[in-house]
């Protein structure tokens, strides 16, 4: 099962140009994440040049906004701020996610419709306003809008995690190794659970996109520390001088649709690839 | 019938299952009797047939007397202890005397685990023996299955086993653990043709080696007859014939029993006709 998933997963990334294209910009992400601001800028995102609000030139690739500043280098700084919330927040719902669907599906009964109550309970709930009022309610930092982002994404993968564990418990190797009395959280942890977690891996990558998103969206509002690069923070500064600044709101604007889509295409092609049914994967 | 048929020597049954009754709720309110007041006895070291067709409450009844489900009435009593009313922990140390051996090899292994792995799992449940002990008694194992090359074997994961050698593993994995009584599912319903007789002999050199018994679960009364001492027919969640195998097939009392003796009988004049 495990080989054939693997390989099912080897065909899709061969046959799939789009998982390919895919996982290429996200390794340029990545790249410029991690390496971006010390490789291509030597100044901080707010070292100010001699021209304001110059456009897009060789000078200035993505042009300078009020204050003189870089929009390339603030960009770039974002890229960061984007990639460590989306991550850590799509790696901390998927654990969450993961841990409570398997104990939900497992264990059945008052435990699983107590787990089952509250992820319903958290997918009626509407994301970006529970977002904004906590936010505003605790204050802003990423730490914070990372655990909300993951509090507010966990059920996802929940579900996902529960209907994998109900099929698997009922499988002929679980029934083998409860006769050899080995203990149950031995057989749901060491043994069902290795199996169970692929298909959860395209909803956190979908989480991904989707934290990137509310992040961009929370510091569009000004709900975000004001010291920390966000592209949703470069949206509001740029949209006073849209209509004679438009690279101040444009290259944001595309750094986050790509960005997002770039996660939802990986999720995507995973989810297909994992998902028998759903097409020529 | 349990009474008459079974209990004919001084010897304890190994597995006595008595009155199991197992219901379920239909949507429209109603009851449904997967089983219903179920007796039969396995006397060590003998092979008793449960012959009846799909959904007849066999593979109910093989997971009750594995205690991988509880019956809604009745009990069952392994080597002397009611272990239907045991709790997991209770069961724990009586887990070894009976053991599975199913029906679709593919599925009665985790996918990431090796043959080594699966077995020395198997052996680790039981005792707490050292990686050279394990690994010993892992290819004398494998060697007995006639899984060869046995070092070869151990390395492999079970997707890259025949069908026929995933259903030796999984007898081996059985014995692993020195079981009085294997409950067999269907172990040939998922094997080749080719492979049916080889796994009915291997089943055979254990019970002579090891006196291990066998509930044997089939819908083939003609194997039944081949390999089982006694054969119980199954029909409806009730047993319906209960007896010496030789005297159930050739002299049988209960219609069903009679149907299924007529389809053994016409697949085999078809196979004739053929030749």
């Amino acid at each position: 099962m495990a080989a054939e998933k693997s390989s099912r997963l080897l065909q899709a990334f061969k046959s799939r140009k789009i998982l390919q294209f895919g996982l290429a910009l996200s390794c340029v992400l990545l790249f410029a994440g991690i390496f971006g601001p010390s490789l291509l800028v030597d100044r901080g995102p707010n070292q100010i040049s001699q021209s304001i609000l110059a456009p897009p030139s060789a000078d200035a690739l993505f042009g300078t906004d009020e204050l003189g500043r870089s929009v390339l280098t603030q960009i770039v700084y974002g890229v960061r701020t984007s990639l460590v919330v989306g991550l850590a927040a799509a790696a901390t719902a998927m654990t969450l996610g993961v841990v409570m669907g398997a104990i939900s599906g497992y264990f059945g009964g008052r435990v699983d419709t107590f787990v089952s109550r509250i992820t319903e309970t958290f997918q009626v709930m509407p994301t970006f306003v529970l977002a904004a009022l906590v936010v505003a309610m605790a204050g802003t930092g990423m730490l914070k809008v990372i655990f909300i982002i993951a509090i507010l994404a966990w059920p996802q993968s929940a579900r996902v995690m529960r209907a994998q564990v109900m099929k698997m418990k009922s499988m002929e190797f679980v029934d083998a190794l409860r006769c050899l009395g080995i203990a149950e959280h031995k057989i749901l942890w060491r043994e069902i659970l290795p199996n169970a977690i692929p298909p959860v891996i395209p909803v956190g990558t979908l989480v991904i996109g989707q934290a990137i998103l509310l992040e961009a969206s929370l510091a569009f509002f000004g709900l975000t520390s004001p010291e920390v690069a966000s592209w949703g923070r470069l949206l509001t500064s740029g949209q006073q001088y849209f209509y004679f600044a438009w690279w101040l709101t444009v290259f944001p604007g595309l750094a986050i649709v790509i960005t997002v889509l770039t996660f939802n295409l990986v999720g995507d092609a995973l989810n297909q690839a994992f998902n028998p049914r759903s097409g020529d994967a | 019938m349990v009474e008459n048929t079974s209990l004919r020597s001084e010897v304890a049954p190994i597995l006595r299952l008595r009155d199991i009754s197992k219901k379920y709720y239909t949507r429209d309110g109603g009851v449904f009797y997967a089983l219903k007041e179920v007796s039969l006895d396995v006397m060590p070291g003998e092979t008793l047939a449960l012959v009846g067709e799909s959904g007849s409450g066999k593979s109910t009844l093989a997971r009750m007397a594995l205690n991988l489900a509880k019956p809604d009435a009745g009990w069952v009593e392994l080597a002397g202890h009611r272990t239907s009313e045991m709790s997991a922990q209770e069961m724990k140390p009586h887990r070894s005397k009976i053991q599975p051996v199913f029906q679709d090899s593919s599925a009665t292994f985790n996918p990431r685990r090796t043959v080594r792995q699966i077995l020395a799992q198997a052996m680790r449940s039981t005792s707490n023996p050292d990686d050279a002990e394990v690994e010993a008694k892992s290819i004398a194992i494998l060697e007995q299955m006639s899984l060869r090359p046995a070092q070869q074997i151990l390395k492999r994961f079970p997707h890259e086993l025949s069908g026929g050698q995933r259903q030796r593993l999984n007898i081996a994995r059985a014995i692993c653990v020195n079981p009085s009584i294997i409950v067999a599912d269907e172990p040939l319903s998922g094997a080749d043709v080719s492979i049916r007789g080889k796994v009915l002999n291997l089943l055979r050199d254990i019970q002579e080696q090891a006196g291990v018994a066998y509930l044997f679960i089939t819908h083939d009364i003609a194997v039944s007859h081949a390999f089982a001492n006694r054969i119980a027919v199954m029909h409806e969640g009730k047993i319906v014939e209960y007896g010496e195998a030789r005297e159930v097939v050739e002299s049988p009392k209960h219609p069903y029993t009679k149907v299924l003796i007529e389809s053994a009988l016409l697949g085999r004049e078809r196979l004739d006709a053929l030749r």
